[in-house]
């Protein structure tokens, strides 16, 4: 039995002069519902396409479920791919394209009619109705579906998914989230999903890599990546973050704000101090870290209250119970506990 | 109102080419009487002969068309990038120049390989004049055809032969159909080409061109030229149909 479906080892990639990714280590459990993360030219299409054979690395190697496949071409690696802009064929109706990767591999009429049922019943799209009907007599959400199934009928040994929700409006976004995971969950297969939007990677992913300028910064579950980044830019794509700058003295930080408590300090003289907004609590005075603060706007969240509070030249934002009565210019305590800062180097 | 900007146009084509053509119909049946005679006279196998020359020269030119212009069609759309619009001026680029001087051109060219007054002569003058007429519509629905659609293809597991029979192909089909029909019917009626690189090569156009001009036998010519017309719409109307709707 293996146990990473996807194994990338040093793996590097330039296009002419622009180096697109450096050094990429990533094992992708079997099963596994994977997130790359990034913004958008960091690289995160790249290591997709690295994945599929529709790029080869200039240095490293590729394994799919154990095998090498670093210089396999794409149609021989039988791994699944939801592109972008979809990429359906338009000349061929929904029955057809599903059942191209089955025609291709010669599979018996029989069987072809069997698996794109199947997969049309996994993506919710009733064969009957569906089968027949031309790309462009679909939604842009069955599109999607169709999508897809095409790409799961070949039972791949990996499904990849390039930003698949980008063109999606808002509602109809969360809505094929939740189908994803779902679909996910029914066929069990590994799925590798490519998006710039953090709410998508962390609702829907076991674990996520973290990319920037075609580098990991961090590989981890949602939870890991958001409650302890390991590199200033995590902290900063992931959520809200407020950074306070401050120096090091006999052991303890000195900043702006007055003296800091944090648990753990690295070798740096110069650091960032980062803290998350609703880390920030109000009106405790046992906390490590307690300041006096001015409220410089408050806005109204429905459930919250998300407050910008400046303690001398530092504006820090904090969200709050929207059950506080708080009004702007008004002088209030706030602190944090010392466990909940983190400490980078500036 | 605004369909009244096509009047111009229309009172074009009626001036130079409905009432022209009214006037050869009439010409056709011995105007200013009325006979068939002259159909008679060019049903005969000569005609015959001389419209089978013209079939085999349009067909031949049409498929050498096709087969040097889809390579070139597909690098630009799919492959070349920043080129794409310097490449697509290339081909643009000779029409720039008359019709009549680039066949002049190419008699300069043959005449050192001994190939003038030939029937490869005349190929190649035809394929030269009309391949930009196949290339720039294959280029027009091979650029609908996304980067995506191909790796999608391979990715399923069709090899690149697979992928081009079963995506590439079927998707340029309106642009084939097109290049086909804009390289076709003029090649089936060119006479220019023939006349001055074929020598004895007779097609259609160059025996209208004979009756009109050097034999002043109008009637015999308008005959030919309605008969040509007939068959030209007739097959093309039957294409058409047979391979649904065309984008040029």
């Amino acid at each position: 039995m293996v146990e990473f479906a996807v194994e990338l080892d040093g793996v590097c990639k330039s296009y002419s002069n622009f180096e697109a990714v450096r050094d990429i280590n990533l094992k992708i459990r079997k099963g596994e519902f994977f997130s790359i993360l990034g913004p958008s030219g960091s690289g995160k299409t790249t290591i997709l396409r690295l994945i599929a054979g529709l790029l080869f690395p200039d240095r490293g190697s590729i394994r799919l479920m154990g095998e090498e496949v670093t210089s396999v071409p794409p149609y021989k690696r039988n791994v699944g791919m939801v592109f972008q802009e979809l990429a359906l064929f338009p000349h061929l109706n929904v029955f057809e394209n599903v059942a191209y990767g089955l025609r291709v591999r010669k599979t018996p009429e029989g069987e072809i009619k069997k698996k794109v049922k199947e997969c049309l019943e996994i993506v919710n799209l009733d064969p009957e109705t569906f089968g027949k009907r031309k790309i462009n007599q679909l939604s842009g959400g069955q599109q999607q579906r169709v999508a897809i199934a095409r790409a799961l009928a070949i039972e791949p040994s990996v499904l990849l998914l390039d930003e698949p929700l980008g063109s999606l409006d808002m509602k109809l976004r969360h809505h094929m989230m939740s189908e994803l995971k779902r679909i996910q969950k029914v066929v069990k297969t590994t799925f590798v999903y490519v998006t710039h939007d953090q709410s998508e990677a962390l609702v829907m992913s076991d674990r996520i890599a973290v990319i920037n300028a075609g580098r990991i910064e961090q590989v981890g579950t949602p939870a890991e990546i958001y409650e302890t980044p390991a590199t200033k830019f995590v902290a900063e794509f992931i959520g809200e973050m407020n950074f306070i700058p401050a120096e090091v003295h006999n052991g303890g930080l000195i900043s702006e704000i007055g003296m800091m408590k944090v648990s753990k300090i690295n070798g740096a003289k110069r650091v960032l101090v980062a803290i998350r907004p609703e880390k920030i609590k109000l009106g405790c005075p046992e906390l490590d870290n307690v300041y006096s603060a001015v409220v410089e706007e408050v806005a109204y969240l429905g459930g919250f209250l998300s407050l910008k509070a400046r303690i001398n030249g530092i504006c820090l934002k904090c969200l709050t119970s929207s059950d506080l009565r708080i009004e702007e210019n008004q002088r209030i305590e706030l602190g944090w506990r010392a466990d909940d800062a983190i400490v980078f180097e500036a | 109102m605004r369909h009244f900007l096509a009047l111009p146009f229309l009172v074009y084509l009626l001036i130079f080419f409905y009432i022209p053509f009214l006037i050869v119909l009439l010409y056709s049946f011995g105007f200013p009487s009325f006979t068939l005679k002259y159909y008679s006279e060019i049903l005969d196998h000569l005609t015959l002969k001389v419209f089978i020359n013209s079939l085999i020269l349009a067909s031949i030119t049409t498929a050498l068309c096709l087969f040097l212009a889809y390579p070139v069609s597909y690098y630009i759309a799919l492959k070349a990038g920043k080129w794409k619009n310097f490449l697509l001026i290339l081909v643009i680029l000779p029409f720039w120049i008359s019709f009549l001087l680039r066949t002049y051109a190419i008699m300069t060219l043959l005449t050192p390989l001994g190939l003038m007054f030939t029937f490869p002569a005349v190929v190649i003058g035809m394929v030269y004049d009309y391949l930009p007429f196949m290339i720039l519509p294959l280029y027009a629905s091979l650029e609908r055809l996304s980067r995506s659609q191909i790796d999608a293809s391979y990715v399923l597991g069709a090899k690149p032969y697979e992928t081009f029979m079963r995506v590439t192909l079927p998707l340029s089909k309106p642009g084939i159909i097109a290049g086909i029909i804009l390289v076709f019917i003029p090649a089936l009626g060119e006479f220019v080409v023939p006349a001055m690189l074929g020598g004895t090569y007779a097609t259609i156009g160059t025996i209208t061109w004979d009756l009109f001009l050097r034999y002043h036998n109008w009637w015999k010519g308008s005959a030919l030229s309605v008969v040509y017309m007939a068959i030209v719409l007739f097959a093309i109307t039957v294409y058409i149909k047979r391979s649904g709707r065309i984008e040029l």
